[in-house]
């Protein structure tokens, strides 16, 4: 702490060489808010380029699209395509891994499903289907309920499934 | 990405807004003034962080907003023509003791408004006493006294 000391008449506590580090940090402050923003505005704290990811299975007939970055109580899409030919019974049953779904709460889920069957390890879907269809498209509004890295598996009953990663920041 | 947009978006506008409604609106002088820059702060919220509730996206917008202000103050730096446009200029309303009615009327203050501000900050009694009376940039009205003798 520094005494104070007379500038001119002034008494005073200034201490010309703590400012000058001071302005030094600022301005560097400065460059890393930056820095920052324009990290946040390509999409690495969810929503944009950086973030929007998709993952398909072998064959391409199940589609995942999601965002690797997301935020804690904020808002994230998960949309699932799946093929028409995987209809079986006029249903498509996609399922989700009851660990992915432990850490979202599900706002809204367009189209609803018709049925919501629970398992041991997961929660499946059904969506019932036009014969003639040829992609089956479900979005899954989530608000993510968790921080940090969560995985998840999902897929067509008895079909293919996917497996990706998000980031769930604080 | 979208919390850094709508940062952008908002502060741009309010800016735009402020500016088109003159300096009083500022200066918070009535209770009514008082209770709109309540409510603009309200509405604004709404609007900034929409229904994300994460620290994560509250430090982007503040983050965003405040390296908005000081882009703006380095640029004001660097090209000063840029001052007036985004800062306003003051100007004067009692030169030498004569009252400038039409600054006056065109600016909204009464001299009411001015009597007020010289109790208030010089603690003076008439308009007599008053040299010059400045309407800041920022709404406030300085005074400048007569000098004494």
């Amino acid at each position: 702490m520094t005494e104070p000391h007379r500038v001119g008449d002034l008494e005073i506590p200034e201490d010309v060489r703590f400012q000058e580090r001071e302005w030094t940090a600022e301005r560097i402050g400065w460059v890393v808010l930056a820095i920052l923003v324009l990290l946040a505005l390509a999409g690495l704290f969810g929503t944009g380029p950086l973030s929007s990811a998709s993952v398909d299975d072998a064959d391409g007939a199940l589609t995942a699209g999601y965002e690797r970055f997301v935020r804690h109580d904020g808002r994230t899409t998960l949309s699932i395509e799946v093929a028409g030919d995987l209809s079986s019974n006029g249903e498509i049953d996609v399922w989700l891994s009851r660990d992915y779904l432990d850490a979202f709460e599900i706002q809204t889920i367009s189209p609803e499903p018709s049925d919501v069957i629970s398992a041991d390890d997961r929660v499946i879907y059904v969506f019932p289907v036009d014969d003639s269809i040829s992609t089956l498209s479900v979005s899954f509004s989530l608000r993510p309920q968790e921080m940090g890295r969560i995985s998840c598996d999902a897929g067509v009953r008895d079909g293919p499934s996917v497996s990706f990663d998000q980031i769930s920041f604080p | 990405m979208d919390s850094v947009l709508r940062a952008v978006a908002i502060y741009v506008i309010l800016m735009l807004i402020f500016r088109i409604s003159g300096k009083r609106s500022l200066a918070q002088i009535t209770t009514f003034d008082f209770v709109l820059l309540l409510v603009i702060g309200e509405a604004t919220q709404q609007a900034l962080l929409g229904d994300d509730f994460s620290v994560t996206n509250a430090v982007l917008v503040i983050s965003t907003l405040i390296v908005i202000d000081i882009g703006l103050s380095l640029l004001q730096q660097r090209f000063t023509f840029l001052g007036p446009l985004m800062d306003d200029v003051p100007l004067v309303l009692v030169d030498n003791g004569s009252v400038l009615g039409e600054r006056l009327k065109k600016s909204r203050i009464s001299e009411a408004d001015i009597l007020h501000a010289a109790r208030a900050s010089q603690g003076l009694e008439n308009m007599g006493q008053i040299r010059y009376a400045v309407l800041e940039r920022t709404g406030e009205i300085s005074v400048i006294p007569k000098q004494q003798g």
